[in-house]
Formats: C-alpha cells, sequence, structure tokens
C-alpha cells in the first residue's frame, strides 16, 4: 500500500505554477526526504497534503483517504509539524500537548511527549518565551501524539541546531521502527542523507529526481572524481582519457588531470591506462561529491 | 474523534488562551469603571433612595449601546487573523479539526469571555446600587443585561466573521472599523436620510414601512426590544412612537421579530465568514 499517492498535482497561485504536474508516492513504512530550494513547491505540496490550501487539479491520496475531500478524518491519523508556526504565547507547553491529545481523543502522557524532544525542563513554560528550536520542538510533541501512521514534517530542522537535528534523526528512526511512514521536507541535502530511505527532488514546482541517496549520488555524475598529479603538463591525456567508457569528464589543469568517473569505474584500471600513455604519475587521490554538489547539480540550472 | 466536538476543544482553548490576555483584562477594567461610575453619578449629585436608583439605572442604555459593540469587536477581529498570520492556525488545522471547528470555537470562546466580563462588572454596579440607593431598579437592570449581551454577543460574531474573512490584520481592522462607525454611528441617520430623500421630508412620526423595516434591523434596537419584551421593562421600545398609531402596522412593528433578526445577525455574518475562511488558502 502507498502511504502518499499524489497524482498531476497542480496547484497555481494567479500566473504562478507553484506546484506542476507532481506525481509522487511514498511507500507504507518508508522514510521519505523530500528535497528542493526554498520556492521549488514542496510546502506548496505539504499545504495541498494536509488541506491547508485547496488544489488547483490532480488528486491525492493519503492512508486511502482522499486528502482533499476527507482532510479531517485523515488528519486524525497524521502527526504534523509545519512549516512557519507558532504556538499560543500564553499557553504551556503541557497545555499545548494535551490540546492536542484532547483533539485526538487519545491517552497520551504529555509530560512523557515533551522530555522525548527534550522539552522536559520547559513543561509548565509558556510558549510566548520559547526560541525557534524550542517551538519546533514542541511542534514535534504534538505531532507525536495518537501514535500517528503518518508523520509529516515540513522543514523540521529550521530553528534546531546540530544536536536538536541529530535528536530529531532518533525521533524519525524510532517513529520509523514503531511502524510509522515519516515524509519530511528539507531545503538541505544532509539533513534527509542520514534517515531518509528515498529522497525526492523538488525545482520549479516538479519533481526533477527520485531516488536513494547512492543512486541519486551515481545518476548525478558518479559520485566521485579522481584527481592525477603528474610530472608532466597533462594536456595532451585529456582525449585519450576522455574515450573510456568509465569516465565521465576530464578536466586538465597545468600538471592536474581531474577525472569524474562513472558508477563502477575502478581507478587502477585508469592510472594504468595513464602510465601506458607514458606519463610519471606524481600523486593521485579520488574526492567523494559533496550532497550539496548532487544536490546543486539537480537544482541550479543544467540539470 | 469519539470525543468531544471539535469545536468545544477550540472554545476552551481560546478561553484558556484568551482568559489570560492583557485585552480582557483592558475590557474588565473599562467596563468596570463604566459601572461604578454610572451607579455612583446620582449620588454624587445628590439623588438617594429609590430616585437615584431610577436615575442610576437610566442611565446605563446609552453607554451600553456604545461600548458594548467597540469592546466586542476589539476581543473578536483578531481571532483567527491574527493565527493565520502567525502560522498557529497550521498548528492547529494541523490536528483533526475542521474550519468551522475554529470559526464556531471562537465564537463560543470570545462570546463567553465579554458576556462573563459585563456580569461580573454588572453585578458589581448593581451591589453599589443597592450599598447607595438601598434599592436597585432590578427589572431594568435585568433588562440592560440581556440588551449587553446581545450586542456583545452580535459583534463577537460579526468581528469573528471579518476575522474569518481576510487575511491580514490590518484588512480586518479597516473592515471592523468601517462596520462599527456604520451600524452603531450611523445607521439610524441613514435610515432617516433615506426617508428625507424618498419622502422629501424628515420625520420622526409616522415612519414609512420601508423605514421601519430597516431600523427594526438595528442589532441596538432588536437588542433593546428583546430585553423590552422578556422584561417589559422601561427600557423602551425604540420604535415605539416612530412607528405610528395605525392599526395596520406591519408584522415586523411586533416587538417578537427582534429575536429572528438577532439570530440573523450572528448566522448570516459568520456563514459569510465561515465561507470565505473554508475556501482560503492558508
Amino acid at each position: 500500500m502507498a502511504a502518499i499517492d499524489i497524482k498531476a498535482l497542480q496547484k497555481r497561485y494567479g500566473d504562478v505554477r507553484a506546484v506542476d504536474d507532481l506525481d509522487l508516492t511514498v511507500e507504507d513504512g518508508e522514510i521519505y526526504g523530500f528535497l528542493g530550494p526554498n520556492g521549488a513547491g514542496k510546502s506548496t505540496t505539504i499545504d495541498c497534503l494536509l488541506g491547508y490550501a485547496t488544489p488547483t487539479s490532480g488528486t491525492i491520496e493519503v492512508l486511502d483517504y482522499d486528502a482533499i475531500e476527507e482532510s479531517v478524518a485523515l488528519r486524525q491519523h497524521v502527526g504534523v509539524l509545519p512549516e512557519d508556526l507558532s504556538m499560543y504565547d500564553r499557553l504551556t507547553a503541557r497545555k499545548h500537548v494535551q490540546f492536542a491529545i484532547d483533539v485526538k481523543d487519545v491517552d497520551d502522557d504529555p509530560e512523557a511527549l515533551l522530555e522525548r524532544v527534550g522539552l522536559q525542563d520547559a513543561i509548565d513554560r509558556k510558549a510566548g518565551g520559547f526560541s525557534t528550536g524550542m517551538s519546533q520542538r514542541l511542534a514535534l510533541a504534538m505531532a507525536l501524539v495518537g501514535e500517528p501512521e503518518l508523520l509529516v514534517l515540513d522543514e523540521p530542522t529550521s530553528g534546531l541546531d546540530p544536536n536538536g537535528a541529530r535528536e530529531l534523526r532518533e525521533i524519525i528512526r524510532e517513529e520509523n521502527e514503531r511502524g510509522a511512514t515519516v515524509f519530511f521536507s528539507s531545503h538541505i541535502m544532509e539533513q534527509v542523507e542520514a534517515v531518509c530511505d528515498r529522497v525526492g527532488i523538488m525545482k520549479s514546482g516538479t519533481m526533477v529526481a527520485e531516488d536513494d541517496v547512492a543512486g541519486l549520488r551515481a545518476a548525478a555524475g558518479g559520485g566521485s572524481t579522481l584527481i592525477v598529479t603528474l610530472q608532466q603538463p597533462a594536456d595532451g591525456l585529456t582525449a585519450t582519457i576522455h574515450g573510456r567508457d568509465d569516465v565521465t569528464s576530464v578536466q586538465a589543469d597545468g600538471t592536474s588531470l581531474s577525472i569524474s568517473l562513472e558508477k563502477n569505474a575502478r581507478k587502477t584500471a585508469i592510472i594504468g591506462a595513464i602510465e601506458d600513455e607514458g606519463y610519471s604519475i606524481e600523486d593521485f587521490r579520488t574526492q567523494e561529491a559533496s550532497l550539496e554538489d548532487i544536490f546543486a547539480s539537480y537544482t541550479e540550472g543544467a540539470a | 474523534m469519539s470525543g468531544q466536538p471539535g469545536w468545544l476543544h477550540v472554545a476552551k482553548k481560546d478561553l484558556q488562551d484568551s482568559a489570560r490576555s492583557k485585552l480582557l483584562l483592558g475590557v474588565i477594567g473599562v467596563l468596570l469603571v463604566l459601572s461604578v461610575v454610572l451607579s455612583a453619578v446620582p449620588y454624587l449629585v445628590g439623588d438617594t433612595g429609590s430616585d437615584g436608583a431610577e436615575f442610576a439605572a437610566a442611565l446605563f442604555q446609552t453607554p451600553i449601546g456604545i461600548f458594548l459593540p467597540v469592546l466586542a469587536a476589539m476581543i473578536g477581529y483578531m481571532a483567527i487573523v491574527q493565527e493565520r498570520e502567525s502560522g498557529s492556525i497550521r498548528v492547529l488545522l494541523g490536528l483533526p479539526l475542521r474550519r468551522s471547528d475554529v470559526v464556531v470555537g471562537k465564537v463560543i470562546g470570545r462570546s463567553i469571555v465579554i458576556v462573563g466580563a459585563l456580569l461580573v462588572t454588572g453585578l458589581i454596579g448593581t451591589v453599589l446600587m443597592f450599598a447607595l440607593y438601598g434599592s436597585v431598579e432590578w427589572q431594568q437592570m435585568a433588562a440592560f443585561g440581556i440588551l449587553g449581551g446581545v450586542l456583545s454577543v452580535v459583534y463577537v460574531a460579526v468581528a469573528i466573521a471579518v476575522s474569518a474573512s481576510v487575511s491580514s490584520r490590518g484588512k480586518a481592522m479597516g473592515l471592523i472599523v468601517a462596520i462599527l462607525l456604520v451600524l452603531v454611528y450611523a445607521y439610524q441617520y441613514l435610515v432617516l436620510g433615506l426617508v428625507r430623500i424618498v419622502e422629501g421630508s424628515w420625520t420622526l412620526e409616522n415612519v414609512p414601512d420601508y423605514a421601519l423595516l430597516l431600523l427594526s434591523l438595528d442589532p441596538n434596537v432588536a437588542g433593546s426590544r428583546a430585553a423590552g419584551y422578556l422584561f417589559s421593562a422601561d427600557i423602551g421600545d425604540p420604535l415605539e412612537g416612530v412607528a405610528g398609531e395605525s392599526a395596520q402596522l406591519p408584522f415586523y412593528a411586533e416587538q417578537w421579530t427582534a429575536f429572528p433578526v438577532i439570530v440573523l445577525w450572528i448566522v448570516v455574518p459568520l456563514a459569510i465568514g465561515y465561507y470565505r475562511f473554508g475556501k482560503a488558502d492558508l
């Protein structure tokens, strides 16, 4: 069963197509990272998913509910951490969580939930004095109420320090092990890499790539680069190396060669080939493409 | 979701939240000063005994008509739009609540707030009257309580309807101020102006039926007539005299019609507000 099944989703604001013909499927039990730069349409997609906004066209099925027509019934089974949220200044953290417990009509313990998100020292403090990170943690506690089948977290790491982000990932893993499907968005690749089974990258309202992290790495250009330093100028070598099947591109810079490798390329074979051409190798090293490079390759221009 | 209805949760939470607000303290302060001053004025100018009590009670009608709509509007106009601007509405509607739960819950929560403040301060004034004059015009005070309660709930409903209809606090403020100006301060003059234009003369007696109908739709008029109907108190039917002596008066000259008018003032604005809020992208 698919936890989320979005088909041909379109959302227009006037002339602007915030989401344009989006298809997206999240399998039951999966942790799905929804990536894209700000303004790519992630939040609009989530707004349509949760009933905050009405799609212009398309269908959204979530946990077998029609997310547009049956939004209220659906939200009984979903834990939501919205973007750009704010809390009730005059109510305590406990009152907030208790409110979610009352509305969902479940038996959770507000203290246990607040301890879980690291707010044990602020249980009876009013949310008006909370930092962004603390509000984010409180919203997460509210999202966890009632052991939801699906967690929808929109930019959950904003306002969290690295330690908070790590704790968040831990909670996401725990919830997933309990059986929850997790759908979370971010504009930072590293946030999703550590926990996600699958990643979708949005750009200008459409999905430009969808795979696991390793697959994205491969698809975005093999992932690794071999950098070789020669004892003589490297210009004459580029054509030969570029002709190889296991090389995607070559750049020469004085005596140094940057060779982008295909997924299954064997470095020793390439080094052997260079030596066969009569060049002496002084040094070589490999460089993994950073996740940010992969992300950029999809979301900036050329992809 | 088998427990209590969603609007009840929203109303409770809204009550808890606004009960701690400085706005509410301000509203209670204004009502308290009003109630104490009006109760004490006859005593201060030398009227005592039952004359004083009668005088004091008579003083209440006009200030209720002027202050309560404004206070109710202040309590209501930010109720929803502020949550929309801050983003707390996204937390609220991330839970299994309908948008109608939010509108209804807010109307009930804030109505309780202002009616509660009205009751407490009105009682203080009444007790003060009893202390100063030895008697109280009970019926009259109860009638003013009804008028105040009607105006509170009507204007809370109108203000929350405005709050649900627009996307920014500025728009809500502009709209509610315009509504207050027209309904509270200009309405009767507008109707009389219309009569002047149509009939060619100013008149406060034997006004034509259409003017009678328009005047009977004024929330303040409806509140006064409802109170008069319930307590046969000397609150005065504002339409009495205006309508003339004709035996053929239209049905809306009868006092009971005040009740459907009040219901319409609560339901129609809220229906419009809910319609606009219901299809808004948050």
